[in-house]
């Protein structure tokens, strides 16, 4: 993610562009670039997913263990998340490079799958153990900060989609877990509920989604909002520098939701067109 | 637990391995040339379920030291978070420092270093997902990463692995070979127009009668692989042509 340099010149024609909407890819304030996805590639993994668009590249896989559950949560499951800049990005990220970015990240997804309704049907006997998913975001490639979040999002619940957790089998006397060993005997998760993050970059006197380098380049701030599939806002930051006037945010809600839904649907699609 | 590695088949003299190769077979492998767009060169490797990705970064300033006479390599190897089958930490992980540090005297030696004085080259190695053998595919990544950025480099560098299980050599082991216990296994990484040795790593006890035949076995894999990957390479330029 080579930093972009812009003169002068190249913003203004790029921000004239956006303000009558026409972006410099020939796209409008409102498109997003064609997204590739891919679920199931990686056999040590439960669940696995890849998603490219353009420039940017993104592998989720889940793993899962048996766990204790916390002591104020007897009911339900963990979800553990790491993320990860691969020096294949760029020579600045290598060793420890990434961490910022990586530790932003993490906590965003944290703070959004925090009260998922996902994590009851994660408990396995109550007070006693609870399946822990982690889920391992491996960045290989990135365009622009702000579209990475989106496609992050959308790799996770394409990885969780694809998860295949054992069924268990709890003998009622003993309490003892018994794990078949038929590798079909399987259950799925219900994904339906799991956000999706849509973030809006603020460029000259408009807001635009899935921006490229160039446009991150010159553009004021994004605000980054993670929406389940009912139209309900979850978590919300603002990245970056920059300050944003809270009048337009305001007018911005509606469209958020219903690029939220676009992109749910979009992955249920997907997701169903590849398993089938 | 007794595991047998090799199969006595009933029909044939020729054992079989758990995975259904026979003892001098190579797993499949494909490749794929810059994959990546940003990275100067980039390539993909699949060795039976051994996946690689190697990019390459350079020549460009150095960050620290220059040498006046060459260009410094910097390579850096990493097993991701998921590659094997129980979750691993990333950090910390003193195998990965030390195959970095053979790839980069495998590359430093490869490369015409001397080309380009007061530079840096970057290779960056991810294995996305282990199945033994992952030193042999990071050399065969690296080596089409630096082809695909057009680095000037001796010979297209090969590798492969090979080990030796109830008397018998076998090439290219796989993960399931790689644990079971005491399975000796030499990986082999060569030049193979001058048939010159850049690298031979071994662990796990062989006797020394045996060496020989295990070398020879190596050897021949990675003919077999550089088939494939000077294919590959051809039908890139091919399609860079067109």
């Amino acid at each position: 993610m080579a930093e972009v340099k812009l003169s002068e010149g190249e913003k203004c024609y790029l921000i004239h562009g956006i303000n009558d909407n026409f972006r410099i890819d020939g796209r409008s304030c409102w498109d997003r670039r064609e997204i590739d996805l891919e679920i199931n590639l990686l056999p040590s993994c439960v669940g696995s997913a890849q998603i490219r668009s353009v420039n940017c590249s993104v592998i989720a896989g889940v793993k899962m263990s048996l766990v204790p559950p916390d002591p104020g949560r007897p009911g339900k499951g963990k979800i553990e998340f790491f993320a990860d800049i691969s020096a294949n990005a760029d020579p600045l990220f290598e060793g420890r490079g990434g961490q910022g970015i990586v530790v932003e990240l993490v906590s965003f997804f944290e703070d959004s799958y925090k009260d998922c309704s996902l994590l009851d049907c994660l408990t396995v006997v109550e007070g006693k153990s609870v399946w822990c998913l982690s889920i391992d975001i491996l960045i290989l490639e990135i365009g622009s900060k702000a579209s990475l979040y989106d496609l992050c999002s959308i790799a996770v619940k394409a990885a969780l989609y694809d998860t295949r957790l054992p069924k268990v089998y709890v003998n009622p006397d003993t309490m003892d877990i018994e794990i078949p060993d038929d590798p079909f005997d399987i259950m799925r998760l219900d994904i339906s509920q799991i956000p999706v993050f849509v973030t809006v970059t603020r460029i000259g006197n408009s807001y635009i989604i899935d921006p490229t380098q160039e446009e991150e380049a010159s553009s004021i701030s994004s605000l980054l909002f993670s929406v389940n599939n009912c139209g309900t806002l979850l978590h919300s930051k603002k990245l970056g520098l920059g300050s944003l006037h809270c009048d337009p945010i305001k007018e911005l809600i509606p469209k958020i939701s219903v690029v939220a839904l676009e992109l749910h649907d979009f992955i249920e699609d997907q997701c169903k067109s590849l398993t089938s | 637990m007794e595991s047998r590695i090799l199969l006595e088949s009933t029909s044939v003299k020729t054992p079989f391995r758990i995975d259904g190769r026979k003892p001098h077979e190579v797993r499949s492998l494909t490749c794929r040339l810059g994959v990546f767009q940003q990275a100067d060169g980039s390539s993909y490797v699949k060795l039976g379920n051994t996946q690689v990705l190697a990019t390459v970064y350079g020549p460009h300033d150095t960050r620290g030291k220059s040498n006046p006479e060459k260009s410094i390599i910097n390579c850096k190897f990493r097993l991701s978070t998921f590659s094997k089958s129980t979750r691993r930490n990333l950090h910390r992980d003193i195998r990965s420092i030390e195959i970095s540090n053979n790839l980069t005297q495998v590359f430093d030696s490869a490369i015409l270093t001397e080309l380009y004085p007061h530079s840096q080259i970057d290779i960056y190695l991810e294995v996305v997902q282990s199945d033994g053998s992952d030193y042999a595919a990071c050399i065969n990544a690296a080596s089409l990463a630096i082809i695909d950025a057009g680095i000037p480099i001796k010979d297209v560098v090969c590798a492969c692995s090979a080990g030796f299980i109830d008397n018998q050599p076998i090439t290219d082991i796989n993960a399931v070979e790689e644990s079971s216990n005491g399975t000796p296994i030499l990986t082999i990484g060569m030049l193979p127009k001058d048939k010159q040795i850049l690298s031979m790593e071994s662990s796990g006890g062989i006797h020394l009668d045996n060496l020989n035949d295990v070398m020879d076995a190596a050897i021949e894999g990675c003919k077999s692989v550089l088939f494939i990957m000077k294919q590959t390479i051809l039908n890139h330029i091919q399609e860079l042509k067109d």
